[in-house]
């Protein structure tokens, strides 16, 4: 023990470090101080006083939260004066709000009248719906407030505010609100969505949205941190505010998957139902924030929509069959078209957001029973590009660092991810560390974005310009020489050909191109390259490009020539459009990869997996997502099997698609929920939900992490490899397995950045991280490409987007209330519109929530707008949304070469006003 | 500046008597003596607060040095002719000292002025605050010049500390170990911060101040900032105080023009430069974190400390706040040496302190008494005693944080560690005499219904305690008194002094707990007897009509707004208690003295 870091505590000494308080040195020593305002991770405020404690030498009492330890200080914890002051505030709060819990009983005489006051106020005869899980109520009865130790009253409370209910996720409670202020925290400090802060004053104090407007009119985005934050009462779930108390609920800790953050969740369940769902602070990734798709978009696990039994194909319509009987029928059919057309008539695609033991089985099910390799995932249509240039220009297809390398950037570079709609609480992190760490924020996205607002840099390239902003950086960094060219010049294999190629990107050519001014582009570019350590975050608005690959490999090289690949806090890090967008590719579902990335064209490792799996591996690749519609519009491909991917709704060009389906001799799909492919399906399966089953699934950061069964499967619903093995014995080539735990120790012997895992290591560790191959006991994630040594630049062509005569370009997205076709709509103010500038929509006569009518060179739907400046000028943007008419009504088919992505972000359209 | 004048006119131009028309009277003035053709002999001038407000609007003639009140535009052409024609004083506004009931023509003959010690506000009433050059011509910025370029920062800190200055917001912390701490602290970028939000009830020592010398106030700040290491100052005034902020944009705008202010001041290497910053009026940005969040552009709400702002003040940098008049002392310590200062005051308080007198006292007005002289002296040698002959009830001193002392305790030197111990705090320098017809638990109510509306409403005991307070000091004056309140009074009071955050809460009881310390009796006789002994708590009094002196003059029944009084006509009247709501008007009307109060 250092005697110069030595506060005495009660008469104890304890050592501490140089900048805590006197409430983590206690917390470290097990004293205990009660809290209420405290969040751990966030400012002491000292507002409630709880935690209040004698120090010697001070005249009052000292909040011992906010209060630094140092050298010699002499405090007490529990003195006479310290009880009485704790006392008297808890008093204080009790009898300032409608807290009918027993514990309030003993301070007022009359109980039935103070009770019948809080009904009318509420409308429930209830007790208090945190009873029992009230922060407050346990510091009462811990320090026995009672009359005896004061008869305080306060008859004219003032500050009630009538309950605000108006909106379908918070219940705000004014009357059980106690101002401690862990909400403001929360969305201040953690969330950064700036939507509440204190208003009025003295008793009149309240949490207020600016112009104390209800939630819904306000900043809110109900990601509910503030909920979890509320140590009382006044901040509960709509939903379960009086349906259920906590003691009836049973917890299961599990990991969301509604996109690829990965956030550790607490689902509580009460008669196999999912009832509500909270962030688990114990998660490595999110510790304890959710967003709003993560906390309520459970509600399709319980809905009337669920698919329940299997159905098949007849008369016209879909029957309800035995899943025995319903198998038998794809067998036998499945064995007919093998029979007739070969094992390259048959196709499966996989969704990402299905769980690695389903995509692992899935794709060794169509490689040794059917024995093709054309098994691709959706992922396919929303980062291939990512996995394609990435696994050339660095030997890696993943995110090169990780999320908590966020707060070790010094800079931090986001491009093309609308974060705060699809990766929120990634998004969050990344305020954080602009707001209250000083980092530098430089956001390129046409669109304002959320992220745009905390940015110190704010780039807007038209849409499809990338690689004219990219290669300008470039030319910007060479040019004021920012980097050291010797150096660079030797550390690469082909930095001459980069200079030249860059040298005609200068400000104002690319300012032509992009339409960012030349001063904005030379401040951000000398920005990047002199931070120490800066991070590249990128996401859909890159890949979902005619040139998407081109574009990570433009990014990929700005990021290698200024040093910031294969250091902690830098990297270049795609944050992957699904949950599992990640686990699918490492389990193979890829028609050319093996799992683990390995060739199918390689002998050695077909070798290798024929050991394994004891079956010959087909050695010819098979064909990725949107030629095998191809296929399957030409005739060769007969046999279809989707797992979990509405292909209707997400590929370009539903017409085409549609009339192609409809030609195939087998359809099956396995799906958790009625959509518009389901609906054409010959056989139906039905799939257990994330919740309703064990399993895994890989973030964007590359850490598999657990997904348990909290509620039953409803129905007859089943986990797809179920369905798969079953299938896999009534063809008669048996796959044995009976557990998902069995299925995932496999993946650990095969896939060699798995090795060594397991449920209970996962389980252990919080979610484990592959690394790369040799260095996986390394945290410097970067295996250049060959070459002799030395890396290579992967110069590219930029050519400028071709729109025709259409005048708009069309960017289809995510929002952050829909989460693809499962959570269905969680907002219900913002219902699925599109967005467009309203200098455009005056050119062309659209009103502010007007319906327009969408062109594009494949078809034309009817959408709703909205106008926002937000929007830059001759672009449109259109949600991916469940109900209502389907943008990839408009997407062509077109892929690009390279990955075969579709250019969902950058369609050229014309828009008219539209009227019925 | 070569003109001799053979009479000069100073028309005090403080917010008080311009709000009575002094601005007016001035260009009257000068409008006259056009007229009379001697405008090269009498020069007329206004000048900033002379604090005796309630003489207003206030005229000084030199070379005599003749004080005199209540001189309206109406007086003006009477008054010159008087005066500068026929060379007469003018004994119509002369001043008189009821006491001795004899006119005293010469200013500091006059028991107000007489008695004070002017540190602070010696310049007042002798230069126009709109022109730096008076204040120069009275040594001003020789200070600064002195602090500049012959003294280390060092050397001023230790000045400061040797004075004995203690901080005039009302917290009393050494001036000098504030600087001294903020000076040793580590920082490239120091910030120095002027806090002019005064707030407290009646109080207005620093807008006098900054209305009268505005250059005083600056020049503080940049010694401090020499001090410390600062190169910016912010002032942080009431936007309510508009006079007040012109002068300070008058006065910082010339002492740019001069290159007293920005870069390489005096050529010493030194740069500083201040700027203005408008409180919207929230009693609480007067509390020193509160206010630096309120410049950040956030609520004004505390904030803990430590960290101190000498540490962590503004945008997190080391910081310095002082008061206004705290500032304005700085110049003069520099000057005639710390000290100096220390030769004025007792042992532990040194130097001067700014009063706003006002109450039942005959001489309202604003003055500065060296620290240790008596309340007593205060009320009646400078204060000239009790209006109408009342006698003393207590002394409010020290705004919503301070308390009402009694006239037992008149003798009570007023410095910080004296009016401390009787459950007062010197405070900001707010004082409010009271007559006998004060009731103490309305005074206590009063205050406490000023920091209730106050509190921001962070912390737990400030925001419901104070509300607790104020509902159980409602119930006592209206008669719902109980026994066992006195004590809820007392707990609840001792519980929010120790746990408030800030300064507002852990003072806010201050002014309950010294009524029941010395007029107990006052709240039992609410609470037992239901009964208000000052006749002001309307819920506990009754009017009634003396049959033997109504004459039946039907004044009372014609004023009534309930119409509960009855009566014929030359009979005596009646009120109905069950309607009367206590408005007072008959007792107000009543010329034979036949309503009585019980």
């Amino acid at each position: 023990m250092s005697s110069d870091n030595t506060i005495t505590i009660n008469g104890n000494k304890y050592s501490f470090r140089e900048g805590q308080t006197v409430l983590e040195v206690t917390r470290e020593n097990g004293i205990h101080i009660p809290t209420l305002c405290h969040l751990a991770g966030t400012t002491n405020t000292g507002a409630c006083r709880i935690c209040v404690i004698e120090v010697e030498g001070v005249r009052n009492l000292v909040a011992s939260c906010a209060m630094p330890a140092s050298k010699n200080m002499v405090a007490f914890t529990d003195t006479p004066k310290v009880i009485e002051a704790r006392r008297f505030i808890i008093a204080l709060l009790m009898i300032s709000g409608n807290h009918n819990c027993a514990a309030r009983g003993a301070l007022n005489g009359d109980w039935t009248d103070f009770q019948m006051n809080v009904r009318n106020y509420d409308g429930a005869a209830e007790i208090c719906d945190a009873y029992g899980n009230c922060v407050l109520q346990e510091l009462a009865y811990r320090y026995q407030v009672h009359e005896r130790i004061t008869d305080l009253r306060l008859n004219n409370l003032k500050a009630i505010y009538p309950i605000e209910e108006i909106n379908p996720f918070i219940m705000r409670d004014f009357s059980r609100c106690i101002v401690c202020g862990r909400c403001v925290k929360a969305c201040h400090e953690v969330q950064v969505n700036n939507a509440i802060s204190y208003g009025y004053r003295g008793m009149h104090a309240k949490i207020v949205t600016k112009g104390d407007s209800a939630l819904i009119d306000s900043d809110c985005v109900f990601c509910g941190e503030c909920i979890q934050s509320c140590p009382v009462a006044a901040l509960v779930e709509k939903d379960v505010r009086y349906n259920t108390r906590y003691w009836g609920m049973k917890r299961v800790e599990s990991t969301c998957a509604t996109c690829s953050t990965g956030c550790a969740v607490n689902i509580y369940v009460k008669d196999n139902a999912v009832i509500r769902i909270e962030g688990n602070t114990g998660g490595a990734v999110n510790r304890g924030s959710l967003c709003v798709k993560g906390r309520y978009g459970f509600r399709y696990v319980h809905s009337p929509e669920r698919l329940k039994q299997p159905l098949v194909k007849k008369n016209g319509g879909q029957e309800p069959v035995e899943w025995e009987a319903a198998l038998g029928f794809a067998a036998e059919k499945l064995q007919a078209i093998l029979k007739a057309n070969g094992a390259d008539s048959v196709a499966g695609i996989v969704s990402a957001q299905y769980p690695n033991e389903d995509a692992y089985i899935m794709q060794k099910f169509f490689r040794t029973v059917l024995g093709t390799n054309n098994i691709d995932g959706s992922s396919r249509l929303l980062d291939a590009p990512a996995v394609y240039a990435l696994h050339e220009s660095m030997g890696l297809s993943a995110m090169s660092n990780s999320l908590d390398d966020i707060g070790k950037s010094d800079l931090i570079m986001v491009v093309g991810s609308d974060t705060t709609e699809s990766h929120a609480v990634i998004s969050s992190m990344i305020k954080r560390a602009a707001s209250f760490h000083e980092k530098g924020l430089i956001v390129v996205d046409p669109k304002t974005t959320a992220l745009a607002r905390h940015a110190k840099y704010h780039l807007r390239p038209r849409p499809g310009t990338d690689i004219a902003w990219i290669y300008g950086f470039i030319q910007v960094i060479l040019k004021e020489n920012l980097i050291g060219e010797a150096t660079a010049r030797e550390s690469f294999a082909n930095f001459g050909d980069l200079k030249k190629t860059t040298a005609r990107y200068t400000p104002e050519y690319v300012e032509s191109v992009t339409g960012i001014p030349g001063t904005l582009l030379t401040d951000a570019a000398r920005a990047y390259a002199r931070a120490g350590r800066a991070s590249l975050f990128y996401a859909t608005g890159v890949t979902q490009q005619m040139n998407g690959t081109e574009n990570v490999r433009a990014l990929a090289d700005l990021a290698m020539l200024c040093g910031n690949v294969g250091i902690e806090g830098g990297g270049i890090n795609p944050l992957r459009g699904q949950s599992n967008a990640q686990g699918i590719c490492d389990m193979g579902s890829l028609p050319d990869l093996l799992p683990g990335y390995q060739n199918v064209a390689d002998d050695g490792v077909r070798l290798r997996f024929k050991e394994y799996w004891g079956t010959a591996v087909p050695d010819n690749p098979g064909k990725t997502l949107v030629e095998i519609i191809r296929a399957v519009e030409k005739g060769s491909i007969k046999a279809l099997m989707v797992m979990g991917v509405d292909l209707l709704a997400c590929l370009p060009d539903y017409t085409s698609v549609e009339k192609a389906l409809r030609k195939l001799d087998l359809l099956v799909v396995l799906d958790i929920i009625k959509n518009d492919t389901v609906g054409i399906a010959d056989l139906v399966l039905p799939a257990a939900s994330i919740v309703e089953r064990d399993g895994t699934i890989t973030n964007t950061e590359r850490r598999v992490q657990r997904i348990k069964q909290a509620v039953k499967p409803a129905g007859q619903s089943r986990e797809g490899w179920k369905a798969f093995v079953d299938l896999a014995r009534l063809m008669g080539r048996p796959m044995e397995y009976n557990s998902s735990e069995q299925i995932f120790n496999e993946i650990a012997r095969i896939v060699p950045a798995y090795s060594g895992m397991s449920y209970a290591r996962i389980e252990k560790e919080k979610g484990v991280q592959w690394n790369f191959g040799a260095r996986a006991e390394s945290k410097m994630y970067l295996l250049h490409a060959k070459d002799g040594g030395k890396p290579r630049f992967h110069i590219v062509d930029f050519r400028l987007p071709d729109k025709g005569d259409l005048p708009f370009t069309l960017v289809a997205g995510n929002i952050m209330k829909e989460y693809f076709h499962y959570t269905g709509d969680l907002d219900p103010v913002k219902k699925g519109v599109g967005m467009m500038n309203p200098m455009d929509a005056e050119g062309i006569g659209i009103e502010d929530s007007g319906t327009v009518k969408i062109t594009s060179s494949v078809g034309s739907i009817t959408f709703p707008v909205k106008l926002e400046t937000d929007i830059p000028r001759g672009m449109l943007s259109i949600p991916f949304h469940p109900s209502g008419e389907k943008v990839s009504r408009l997407i062509s088919s077109d892929t690009e070469p390279a990955s075969g992505i579709p250019a969902y972000k950058s369609g050229a359209v014309k828009i008219e006003a539209y009227s019925k | 500046m070569g003109k001799v004048y053979r009479t000069h006119i100073l028309v005090c131009a403080g917010t008080g008597c311009v709000a009575s028309g002094s601005l007016k009277v001035r260009d009257k003035m000068i409008s006259e003596i056009e007229r009379h053709g001697l405008k090269d002999e009498v020069m007329v001038a206004s000048t900033g607060c002379n604090g005796f407000c309630a003489a207003g609007p206030i005229t000084i003639v030199h070379p005599e040095g003749i004080f005199y009140k209540r001189l309206n535009v109406d007086d003006v052409p009477f008054f010159i002719e008087e005066l500068l024609i026929k060379g007469r004083t003018v004994k119509k506004h002369l001043f008189t000292e009821e006491q001795r009931n004899e006119q005293i023509p010469i200013m500091n003959d006059i028991g107000f002025f007489k008695n004070q010690v002017l540190v602070v506000l010696k310049n007042r009433a002798l230069i126009d605050p709109d022109v730096i050059d008076e204040y120069i011509g009275r040594d001003g910025y020789l200070p600064t010049s002195k602090a500049l370029l012959e003294m280390t920062p060092d050397q001023i800190v230790e000045e400061v500390l040797t004075s004995g200055l203690r901080g005039r917001g009302g917290a009393g912390f050494s001036t000098g170990m504030k600087w001294k701490f903020c000076k040793e602290a580590k920082g490239e970028v120091k910030y120095i911060l002027c806090n002019a939000d005064e707030g407290d009830p009646g109080a207005f020592m620093d807008r006098s101040v900054l209305e009268s010398d505005p250059h005083a106030v600056l020049e503080g700040m940049i010694i401090g900032g020499k001090a410390i290491g600062a190169h910016k100052g912010y002032i942080y005034v009431r936007a309510e105080y508009p006079l007040a902020i012109q002068r300070l944009n008058t006065a910082i705008g010339q002492a740019r023009d001069y290159g007293l202010l920005g870069e390489n001041i005096f050529g010493s290497g030194f740069d500083f430069d201040i700027e203005l910053y408008y409180g919207a009026g929230a009693f609480v940005c007067g509390e020193e974190t509160a206010l630096m969040q309120s410049i950040e552009g956030k609520r004004g709400m505390p904030r803990p400390r430590p960290p101190f702002p000498a540490h962590k003040g503004l945008w997190a940098k080391p910081t310095v706040l002082n008061n206004v008049e705290t500032f304005a002392n700085i110049p003069q310590i520099i000057m005639r040496g710390g000290a100096w200062f220390a030769s004025l005051g007792t042992e532990t308080s040194k130097g001067t302190k700014v009063f706003a007198l006002t109450g039942d006292v005959t001489n309202i007005g604003l003055i500065e008494v060296p620290m240790g002289i008596t309340l007593r002296q205060i009320v009646y040698d400078i204060g000239g005693g009790i209006k109408n002959d009342k006698g003393l009830k207590a002394i409010q001193i020290g705004g919503p944080s301070g308390g009402c002392l009694p006239a037992s305790i008149i003798d009570t030197p007023v410095d910080y560690e004296s009016i401390v111990k009787t459950g007062a705090i010197v405070g900001s320098g707010g004082m409010v005499v009271m007559d006998e017809g004060n009731c103490m638990v309305d005074i206590a109510k009063f205050f406490l219904g000023f920091t209730a509306e106050e509190s921001c409403g962070k912390c737990t005991p400030c925001r419901v305690g104070t509300a607790i307070l104020l509902e159980k000091l409602t119930d006592i004056s209206e008669g719902r008194g109980k026994d066992g309140d006195i004590e809820i009074l007392e707990t609840v009071g001792r519980n929010i002094i120790s746990s408030s955050l800030c300064g507002l809460g852990q003072t806010a009881p201050n002014p309950i707990l010294t009524t029941i310390r010395y007029f107990r009796d006052e709240y039992e006789a609410h609470i037992y007897d239901k009964k208000c002994p000052a006749k002001r708590c309307k819920a506990l009094i009754t009017f009634a009509i003396d049959p033997e002196k109504c004459t039946g003059c039907t004044l009372c029944k014609r004023n009534c707004p309930q119409q509960c009084i009855s009566g014929e006509k030359k009979m005596p009247h009646t009120i109905d208690q069950s309607l009367c709501i206590r408005c007072s008007l008959c007792y107000d009307s009543c010329k034979f003295d036949a309503i009585t109060v019980a």
